[in-house]
């Protein structure tokens, strides 16, 4: 039996094939920004080496400081609208109500949408003279002239709130799991015990919700790094680089100013970002286990 | 059986408010574009907010022939492919590092799992580079490789997850039968994977449908683009004719729709049990 699970060559046939496409065109161009991040180069001529004079060359780059700023913000942003309205009305759904299924399966329509569709559609609700979002705006007597995003101050709540509104129905029903799969002695006990909704919420259901949350805020974080797309349909990084993030300035720099070397660091550093950011977070789920 | 406590009247109504309130804010610039793309242009800039007093079927033929028919056709032959191929080299791949035993089984099973952190954009220039060293960069095989590639990591994630549950005694079984370990894998353990092949099989088909950033870097010519890449040509193209291209925007939101319709339970059932376990 042992000697079956060590057939070497059934392991190779039947594993080379997906390390060969994750190694090639994954993992390899990792190591290979970091490679291509000591040069300079513009993709005609040969490379010159340059050590770690791009990564210096960072601390000066006002665009790239703001833009890694923005980054952060960006995930702020979307933490701040996802999180506890996905909580809230996971809750309100796992109730008493009447359409529950209709509700569920039609909220996670938005997610299927091409991030193209999604920013052709705000663009226009955030459209000064027809979109639907100033009008809303001005019921609370806050008059705005100009779209959202064409404001350097508004322009990266307002991409936030895109990104929570596409995927807010996907949290929305990772929580219902998350609730659903709490022990039902749990609160049944505590109902026996005279809890109200309040009390259950703050000390069973909070808790108890923990690592979904955790999970939440990881799936978050890694939206928020790959959020190039709604920044390039939504504003280009606009205006005036006010949106621009680390990965739509590391397309302008590579891509259209031809400053390879330099976009090559810019990767390597998103890539080393993200993957402190997603350490940071699980570091806490570990020692947060919950015993029951 | 316990009771369970009467809510008041007005809690009741008050949740219903709430969350059909959402309901409608959630989809209401969906239903907008749908109902956008049903009128004639001068209809849309004289009143955007108003119901299509005449449908116009016409905004999706034009918008078909005017460039969607060639995008939608090559985003169904690169998703179609790179959906298959993932299937196929997944599967297998996630069989031997859960199930078969052999050194560094433990660390190259946590390699192929830091894929699921590395953004996309964040290698975009080197694979460009090797892309084009492949001599494959402005082809179908540009997109295709790299959307397996970063398809590997989640596809295995999903699948580990039912993997570690299944039970050796299965393919002890299947030993005594003469079963070597491909048998073990055709016979016993790919059959028993197959709800979440299907879950795979629709989460990368969502997101490769969609896929923009790495079509628009790895392909330059008009003839191969898919749809997210041709769909944002097109919007600067039609520029003032917003309703053509509403109608295009639908008709490349269609497949997943009825997709969706259909094997619902699985896609959010697949997704959110995928990332709970993961």
């Amino acid at each position: 039996m042992q000697k079956i699970y060590r057939d070497y060559r059934a392991i190779i046939v039947l594993l080379l094939p997906a390390l060969f496409f994750y190694l090639l065109f994954c993992l390899l161009p990792i190591v290979e920004s970091f490679v291509v991040s000591l040069f300079r180069w513009n993709m005609m001529n040969g490379k010159t080496w340059v050590g770690l004079q791009n990564y210096i060359g960072m601390i000066s780059d006002d665009v790239l400081i703001r833009s890694v700023k923005n980054l952060f913000i960006l995930l702020v942003v979307n933490i701040v609208f996802s999180i506890p309205i996905a909580f809230i009305l996971a809750w309100l759904l796992t109730l008493r109500l009447a359409g529950t299924k209709v509700v569920r399966s039609m909220m996670y329509i938005p997610n299927l949408l091409s991030t193209v569709a999604v920013g052709t559609l705000w663009v226009y609700m955030y459209h000064p003279d027809y979109g639907i979002v100033n009008q809303f705006l001005a019921l609370f007597h806050i008059e705005m002239k100009t779209s959202l995003l064409a404001n350097s101050y508004t322009v990266l709540p307002a991409i936030g709130f895109v990104m929570a509104w596409q995927h807010i129905g996907f949290y929305i029903l990772l929580y219902m799991v998350g609730m659903q799969n709490i022990p039902s002695e749990i609160s049944d006990s505590a109902r026996i015990d005279g809890v109200n909704h309040w009390q259950k919420i703050r000390y069973i259901t909070l808790p108890m919700m923990r690592p979904v949350i955790h999970v939440s805020l990881l799936l978050l974080t890694t939206s928020a790094f790959k959020s190039f797309d709604y920044v390039f349909v939504l504003t280009k990084g606009g205006p005036n680089r006010a949106s621009e993030v680390l990965s739509s300035y590391m397309y302008d720099v590579g891509f259209l100013q031809m400053n390879m070397g330099y976009a090559a660091a810019m990767g390597f550093l998103l890539f080393i970002m993200c993957f402190l950011v997603s350490k940071f977070i699980s570091m806490f789920e570990g020692k947060e286990e919950i015993h029951y | 059986m316990i009771r369970i406590r009467e809510e008041s009247i007005t809690a009741r109504w008050f949740q219903h408010i709430l969350v059909y309130a959402f309901l409608f804010f959630n989809l209401m610039p969906i239903a907008w574009l749908l109902l956008s793309s049903l009128k004639t242009n001068q209809e849309f800039l004289n009143n955007p907010w108003s119901l299509p007093e005449m449908i116009q079927w016409g905004n999706f033929t034009n918008a078909w022939i005017g460039g969607v028919q060639k995008y939608f056709l090559n985003s169904v032959i690169v998703v179609g492919t790179s959906v298959l191929l993932t299937i196929m080299v997944t599967v297998p791949a996630g069989f031997v590092l859960l199930r078969m035993k052999f050194p560094f089984r433990k660390t190259l099973l946590s390699l192929v799992l830091i894929g699921v952190m590395v953004p996309g954009h964040a290698v975009a220039i080197p694979l460009f580079q090797i892309l084009n060293e492949l001599g494959v960069r402005n082809s179908y095989l540009s997109m295709i490789l790299p959307y397996v590639a970063f398809a590997v990591s989640f596809s295995i994630l999903i699948l580990s997850a039912r993997l570690k549950t299944i039970s050796r005694e299965l393919e002890e079984a299947s030993v005594m039968d003469g079963c070597g370990a491909f048998g073990i894998f055709f016979k016993i353990i790919a059959p028993l994977l197959s709800a979440e092949i299907v879950t795979v099989t629709i989460v990368n088909f969502i997101w490769m449908w969609n896929e923009l950033f790495f079509a628009m870097i790895f392909t330059s010519s008009e003839d191969i683009r898919t749809l997210p890449f041709g769909l944002t040509a097109f919007v600067g193209e039609y520029g003032t004719n917003w309703t053509p291209m509403f109608a295009a925007l639908v008709i490349s939101f269609v497949p997943l729709f009825v997709l969706y319709l259909i094997l619902q339970n699985k896609i959010v059932g697949g997704m959110t049990a995928g990332s709970i376990k993961g």
